[in-house]
């Protein structure tokens, strides 16, 4: 290629799409080098085919219960073949989707595996492209579990979970990641009988322990095994091809047909960064605020940087290198990134955690709202649920919120909102939900900051 | 035809100007001879006038830096184009101030008439708007209309949205709870919003060691009549400093003598007011008075003697000098600077000096640059006394000398002078017997 580049990504998937198209809209000549599909992890192989079998498994759970509502359905049969193909189907119209919008956006995609050869020359396919800034997204790979027996036939990570065919009879899935909680609810919806063996004492590692506590409730009484405060010492080959997960402590075994162990690992080998001298830590190259490396023009956004490695935070992560990469002056703020579970009901949160607040030594003010006063929530025959805030006490400011609900992927936003924009305890007091509504619950925990919501009950 | 408007020359060490204000806006019709817009040397502010009528047309903005003679603006007829500026282009001639008026509108070759910059055309707006616009100084043309015409509704509101402080709510709640002022933070949000960062910055700052309430003095009473008299004197009158240097060896020597004959030492102030009178004879146009278009020279001999004080100076005055021995001199003075200490001078004791002497030489100062005390026409500025090398007779000895200070009005006086009653002055000095001679002449 004669022409030097603006801007080389490595890796098409959402952070490498988000900071080559907004690199483009700045005017940039942009060029994405792609090694497998484009859209990534995220698009072929997790967030976007998990969620569509999440949705399967949420629409038969809710045909189980349809005769509450007064539709009388039986049991569902799940054609697995459907599912799969009408998920193939969707990933593959929106994979065609990102192509169009690069190619309408004047971006070179080129297939193959780059590697840098100097700080501002790319490799690939044999030929070298001259570049001014260089932007590494090149995600994260599936990786074992540290664990004796991990490399056994049977035991799958979640590429594996989500392409199965067929659904497992028993299944034990080892660890507390969103993912993990996920599909532990899928593979129960679908009929398999579901351990969950957690190495702590909640079900989700880093959520409010309140809605953690909520959440491992729920699963608990949808009839998943909760193994907590467990750590697996060795998976073992059992009976008739059937795996053995053996618990530390002599807290037991658990017989299974699949394990799910499941990890990534930052996908940063075989691009030459020691070569040009990108600094790293346990495999993940280390950025500022600014998303730049240790090398000037060299930007490293999603899992393959430290942190959650989750397609929305590489997403902003990409905008924000391409905008410095383009001479701009942008920088990352964490502080209003959602975290988000697609359980049933949801489980999201953004902020801080109260003990997480706590720990900093903010005085807290907590305002705490069970759904089961919600009339939207009873409507929806789903209680189970809370939304929760955590605020300083000086100046009101909102600190975390919590929401367990349906739809609280969605619901969250306001919570971003609000916090990206500074708004305080007071401003959510004045927001005005339809009734009824699920809205209704975060006024009211925003008003039980100050112990003045309408329709708590006195304890 | 347009007519160049052009950054005028105001000094003659002036080579370029800052335009500092319109005073008409861009279209706004003008007359001839009308101010139209300040400008700025490096020292002195100027209204340059209209060279023409017709419509005034901005090409420089404010703080726009532009050489003598280029354009900064023209009078053009009304809805006449714009002419084209090529920037850098060879500026017209420059003319002096006085001549600036109608700068010759042809011929210059920086002026292209081609298309026109912006068309020019009346901004829609309903009476009552632009009644308001004036008031509040809104620049009707950055007005969005919020239908076929600018109305007074849209001018509030642009006026509003320009002067409102924007800040997040957990900022004002913030400010609001540390008593802080949101117009005096710095807004780094969008669009300048003020966010908690900023406020937490602020207080940061404001908690960072406090710095000691600074000392306030009231700038009141003599200290205000102080600046008033010195910042007059140097506007009104071309005030220049000469310096010589004295050999006061001798001077130094007969003050000690006179000191066992007399049982007390007198200054060099009292050996100085007395030379000075000396000089003064002789040279007394540096004791006159400007008064109308007459110098009015003297007839009485009142020299004043700066008295510093502990919050300001005074100049006591020695009247009729020349009648009184430097004995008398030196009585007199410690009396008047006492009682300035006191407060207790008499007007007539602090008026009416024909010449001004002030001593700095206890501070160990050599020369300065002292201000006159207006009306009088110069001031002597007395340094400290030092020794240094001298070659007296193809021998290295050690002299003691001292630095005089003179300035003087050169409205009235001129250099030189200025210099001969320097010169007249360092011989008393340095012949302390001529002082003694003319007391008893």
């Amino acid at each position: 290629m004669a022409e030097r580049q603006d801007l080389v990504v490595i890796g098409g998937g959402a952070g490498g799409f988000a900071a080559a198209m907004r690199a483009a809209q700045l005017g940039g000549k942009v060029t994405v080098i792609e090694s497998a599909y484009l859209g990534g992890n995220c698009m072929n192989k997790a967030c976007i085919p998990l969620t569509c079998l999440l949705t399967t498994a949420q629409l038969a759970a809710a045909v189980r219960k349809a005769d509450r509502f007064g539709i009388r359905l039986g049991e569902p049969a799940i054609e697995m073949e459907t599912v799969h193909s009408r998920k193939d189907v969707l990933i593959e119209s929106l994979r065609m989707g990102t192509e169009q919008l690069l190619s309408d956006n004047g971006i070179t995609l080129i297939q193959g595996k780059g590697r840098l050869v100097a700080p501002d020359t790319v490799e690939v396919n044999g030929q070298t492209i001259q570049a001014r800034n260089v932007v590494i997204a090149t995600g994260s790979a599936p990786a074992q579990l540290p664990i004796e027996g991990a490399d056994l036939p049977g035991v799958i990570g979640t590429e594996e979970a989500i392409e199965l065919r067929d659904i497992p009879a028993r299944i034990a899935v080892i660890g507390r990641q969103p993912w993990d909680i996920e599909l532990a609810q899928y593979f129960q919806a679908l009929g398999s009988e579901v351990t969950l063996i957690v190495d702590g004492d909640q079900v989700l590692a880093e959520a409010d322990r309140t809605i953690a506590q909520r959440l491992g409730k729920r699963l608990y009484d949808a009839g998943i095994a909760l193994k907590m405060r467990s750590r697996v010492e060795a998976i073992r080959p059992g009976a008739n091809g059937s795996l053995t997960v053996v618990l530390a402590e002599g807290k037991g075994e658990i017989a299974a047909d699949r394990v799910l162990a499941a990890r990534r690992l930052p996908n940063s080998s075989g691009l030459g960064l020691r070569e040009v001298g990108v600094k790293t830590e346990g495999g993940a190259i280390l950025v500022n605020e600014r998303m730049e490396t240790s090398i000037p023009h060299i930007y490293a956004i999603g899992d393959v940087i430290p942190g959650p490695m989750w397609s929305h935070k590489a997403n902003a992560e990409g905008i924000v290198a391409a905008e410095n990469a383009m001479g701009r002056a942008s920088r990352m703020d964490y502080g209003s990134l959602p975290h988000c579970v697609f359980t049933w009901p949801q489980v999201a949160w953004v902020g801080l955690t109260e003990e997480q607040a706590q720990a900093q030594g903010i005085e807290v003010e907590i305002g705490q709202v069970p759904l089961a006063i919600n009339p939207h929530a009873m409507i929806l025959d789903e209680t189970a649920g809370e939304i929760k805030i955590i605020a300083c006490k000086k100046y009101s400011k909102i600190v975390g919120v919590h929401i367990m609900a349906p739809g609280a992927v969605d619901l969250i936003n306001a919570a971003a909102v609000a916090m990206l924009s500074e708004a305080t305890v007071g401003e959510l007091m004045r927001l005005i939900p339809r009734h009824p509504s699920l809205g209704e619950a975060l006024v009211d925990a925003a008003m039980d900051v100050e112990k003045r919501s309408l329709h708590l009950p006195k304890w | 035809m347009a007519v160049q408007v052009i950054m005028p020359k105001l000094g003659m060490a002036m080579t370029e100007g800052t335009v500092v204000k319109w005073l008409k806006e861009d279209g706004a019709p003008v007359k001839r001879g009308e101010p139209i817009v300040v400008v700025m040397s490096k020292k002195i502010t100027y209204e340059v006038q209209s060279p023409a009528d017709g419509v005034v047309r901005h090409v420089a903005q404010p703080k726009d830096v532009r050489g003598i003679g280029e354009i900064i603006g023209f009078i053009t007829e009304p809805g006449e184009p714009l002419p084209e500026v090529t920037v850098g282009a060879a500026p017209a001639e420059a003319v002096p101030v006085e001549a600036a008026a109608p700068a010759a509108p042809a011929a210059a070759p920086a002026v292209k008439a081609e298309a026109p910059e912006r068309e020019e055309k009346v901004i829609p707006a309903s009476p009552a708007a632009r009644r308001l616009a004036k008031e509040l100084g809104v620049d009707l043309a950055r007005v969005r209309p919020s239908g076929p015409r600018i109305t007074e509704e849209d001018v509030r509101r642009y006026h509003e949205e320009r002067t409102r402080i924007v800040a997040s709510p957990l900022a004002r709640r913030m400010a609001e709870e540390e008593g802080l002022d949101l117009a005096e933070i710095q807004g780094t949000g969008p669009g300048g919003r003020i966010t908690e960062e900023d406020v937490l910055r602020a207080l940061e700052k404001r908690a960072a060691p406090a710095a000691a309430p600074r000392q306030r003095i009231p700038f009141l009473g003599m200290r205000q009549a102080i600046a008033e008299q010195m910042v007059h004197s140097l506007q009104t009158m071309a005030q220049v400093t000469i310096t010589a240097k004295a050999d006061v060896t001798e001077l130094v020597a007969t003050r000690e003598a006179l000191a066992v004959r007399w049982g007390r030492k007198a200054s060099y102030t009292d050996f100085l007011v007395r030379a000075v009178v000396v000089a003064l004879q002789k040279h007394p146009l540096l004791g006159a008075k400007l008064e109308g278009d007459e110098i009015v020279l003297p007839t009485e001999w009142n020299i004043g003697v700066a008295v510093a004080l502990e919050d300001g100076l005074i100049v006591p005055v020695l009247r009729n000098a020349d009648k009184l021995s430097v004995l008398q001199i030196s009585d007199r003075i410690r009396d008047l600077a006492q009682r300035a200490r006191e407060n207790a001078l008499n007007v007539d004791e602090v008026t009416g000096a024909t010449f001004t002497i002030t001593n700095l030489g206890m501070y160990g100062v050599d020369a300065f640059t002292p201000i006159i005390n207006p009306p009088e026409v110069a001031i002597l500025g007395v340094g400290r006394i030092f020794e240094e090398p001298a070659i007296v007779g193809g021998q290295i000895v050690p002299r003691s000398r001292m630095v005089l200070s003179l300035t003087i009005d050169h409205r009235i006086v001129d250099g030189a002078p200025g210099a001969a009653f320097l010169q007249t002055l360092v011989q008393l000095l340095e012949h302390p017997a001529l002082i003694f001679a003319a007391e008893e002449g």
